[in-house]
């Protein structure tokens, strides 16, 4: 099956300092895809290129077979490429209905359809009935989970996930990822970056590890969870570091 | 009405315009210095549709919104990919470039027997259409407050419609709302070209009333002002920056025992109210609250016996 997202030798860098270079990755449809590694490996970075927000130095990046680098970052959201961005950004002015409204402009204008409604109160039964408060005055969680539903809104054909977990309380983390799981069941295609490695990987179908910048190990979920060098690296030490031992 | 009462409310409908201008770039983030360019451009462009080519007034100051429009548009084209201060810097550089050039500028045609046009540094005299229709000055501050609130309602309008949701969002963030699938740089230039429009329509009322306009007046006190009116009336709506402009043109131009230190008064004022009140009087958490209020009355009142 050919990937529906495509991502091929891609290098960026920030005033000379390169953050990802050279990584070549593929989302298939259906599936989701993690980006697993240590902060400031370039896991961004790969988003942002996708989205259009950073301009790659070199590499391509594919849609539907389709080359959509150097589009305007609308552009790549009108195509269906949406990113839900780290650290529970929404607009804090406007109401939570009006942030889900903004999510669904692209599909007529700002309204949104019965079915999303519909969507929204299974799915986020904490916000649905917050709809015409300020979201500025949601906690953080609710924030992150506001930023998600924006972003489903949108009716994306490939989700980007910048750190959803990140910063959420434990509870309001699993929260978070039980709702990834649904939407996995819904058939939503994602590519995630994520901290929370262990988490990512019950989660994901295949993962690519980051390390400065380059793929230091690919596969299958279950492939990597049984791999030592990731054991070691990524699972040992989040496992050492929450007992502050390192 | 005395003439007096009747200059000083003119005053305030016309300056009203370039503090609506400000204000709709500072609800899109955008702190503008130059919006006296416009200003001038409009009384330029509408003096001379009058004077110069003899055509009437609604044109003329539909000439003048479209020009001073335009202008902000291929200037906001130019400075989209500039912010904060950059931006600030590059719209008092166009301005104070407009000023220089009009201060050169010297176009003139001959209506019956006089040269009438823009003449450098002395100034664009004999806009004289209000004494050739023998308009009085209460005709022509009902023209001003007509369209002043012609342009209010359509700002508090496009506020509720989907357009000023599309302003505030830019102007909390501007990234966020293109990764939202919005062309933000479409709407910047928008944005820039209603808020010239609007300062155009100032200008051209005011090369009216005054027959006399010389670049001087467009200089960066008009521009910082049009900022500190929306600034301290409040950005959570329309009616804010014209708050603004009553409280320094209404009350300290009026009140006898200021005269002389109008300016000390009102820069202390502005500083204070900005650490007091960051967006102004009327901010958008008070206008909310004053929504809430007013419809729950109203609620109370549908429900009463």
């Amino acid at each position: 099956m050919t990937p529906v997202l495509e991502v091929r030798g891609l290098r960026v860098s920030y005033g000379g300092l390169r953050a990802v270079d050279g990584v070549s990755l593929e989302v298939r449809h259906g599936e989701i895809v993690s980006i697993i590694g240590m902060n400031g490996a370039g896991k961004s970075s790969i988003l942002n290129a996708i989205s259009g927000i950073v301009p790659p130095d070199e590499g391509e990046i594919l849609f539907d077979g389709e080359s959509i680098g150097g589009l305007a970052t609308h552009a790549i959201v009108a195509r269906g490429i949406v990113q839900v961005p780290e650290g529970r950004m929404i607009f804090g002015t406007l109401s939570v209905e009006e942030n889900l409204r903004v999510g669904a402009h692209g599909r007529g204008g700002f309204l949104l359809r019965e079915r999303t409604r519909a969507d929204f109160g299974r799915l986020f039964p904490t916000l649905a009935d917050k709809l015409d408060r300020p979201a500025a005055g949601l906690s953080g969680g609710e924030a992150q989970v506001l930023a998600l539903a924006r972003g489903l809104a949108a009716e994306p054909r490939v989700l980007l996930l910048d750190e959803p977990s990140l910063g959420l309380a434990p509870k309001l983390a699993a929260d978070v990822f039980d709702l990834i799981q649904r939407l996995r069941e819904q058939g939503l295609t994602i590519l995630m970056v994520e901290q929370n490695v262990g988490r990512t990987l019950a989660l994901a179908d295949r993962a690519y590890v980051l390390e400065s910048g380059r793929i230091a190990l690919q596969g299958s979920a279950s492939e990597l969870l049984s791999d030592s060098r990731l054991v070691a690296n990524y699972l040992g030490m989040s496992s050492t570091s929450s007992c502050n031992t390192t | 009405m005395d003439d007096y009462l009747v200059t000083v409310l003119s005053n305030i409908g016309m300056i009203s315009f370039i503090a609506l201008s400000a204000y709709l770039l500072l609800i899109t983030g955008e702190i503008s210095f130059g919006q006296q360019a416009y200003f001038g451009l409009g009384a330029y462009a509408a003096g001379a549709a009058t004077a110069m080519f003899e055509l009437p007034i609604w044109t003329a100051i539909l000439v003048g919104s479209s020009v001073a429009g335009l202008m902000a548009m291929v200037v906001g084209a130019l400075t989209l990919r500039l912010s904060g201060l950059y931006f600030s810097i590059s719209t008092l550089a166009f301005a104070e470039m407009v000023r220089l050039i009009l201060l050169i500028v010297k176009v003139q045609v001959e209506v019956d027997g006089e040269m009438v046009g823009p003449d450098g540094s002395n100034g664009f005299h004999d806009i004289r259409w209000m004494f050739e229709r023998d308009i009085s000055l209460t005709e022509f501050m009902f023209m001003i407050y007509g369209l002043l609130a012609l342009v209010l309602i359509a700002l508090i309008w496009m506020e509720r419609s989907r357009l000023g949701m599309v302003f505030r969002m830019l102007g909390s963030d501007d990234l966020l709302a293109e990764m939202q699938g919005l062309n933000t740089v479409r709407y910047r230039i928008l944005a820039a070209g209603l808020a010239g429009g609007i300062a155009g329509i100032g200008g051209a009322l005011y090369a009216h009333f005054t027959t006399y306009v010389e670049p001087q007046f467009f200089n960066v006190m008009l521009g910082v002002h049009a900022l500190a009116y929306g600034l301290i009336g409040g950005l959570g709506t329309a009616i804010g920056p014209l708050i603004g402009v009553a409280i320094d043109l209404g009350f300290l131009e009026a009140v006898r025992f200021i005269q002389g230190y109008r300016m000390i008064v009102f820069g202390g004022l502005v500083a204070v109210l900005l650490i007091l009140m960051p967006r102004g009087l009327l901010d958008e958490e008070r206008v909310h609250r004053l929504k809430t209020l007013f419809s729950r009355r109203n609620h109370a009142g549908a429900r009463g016996p």
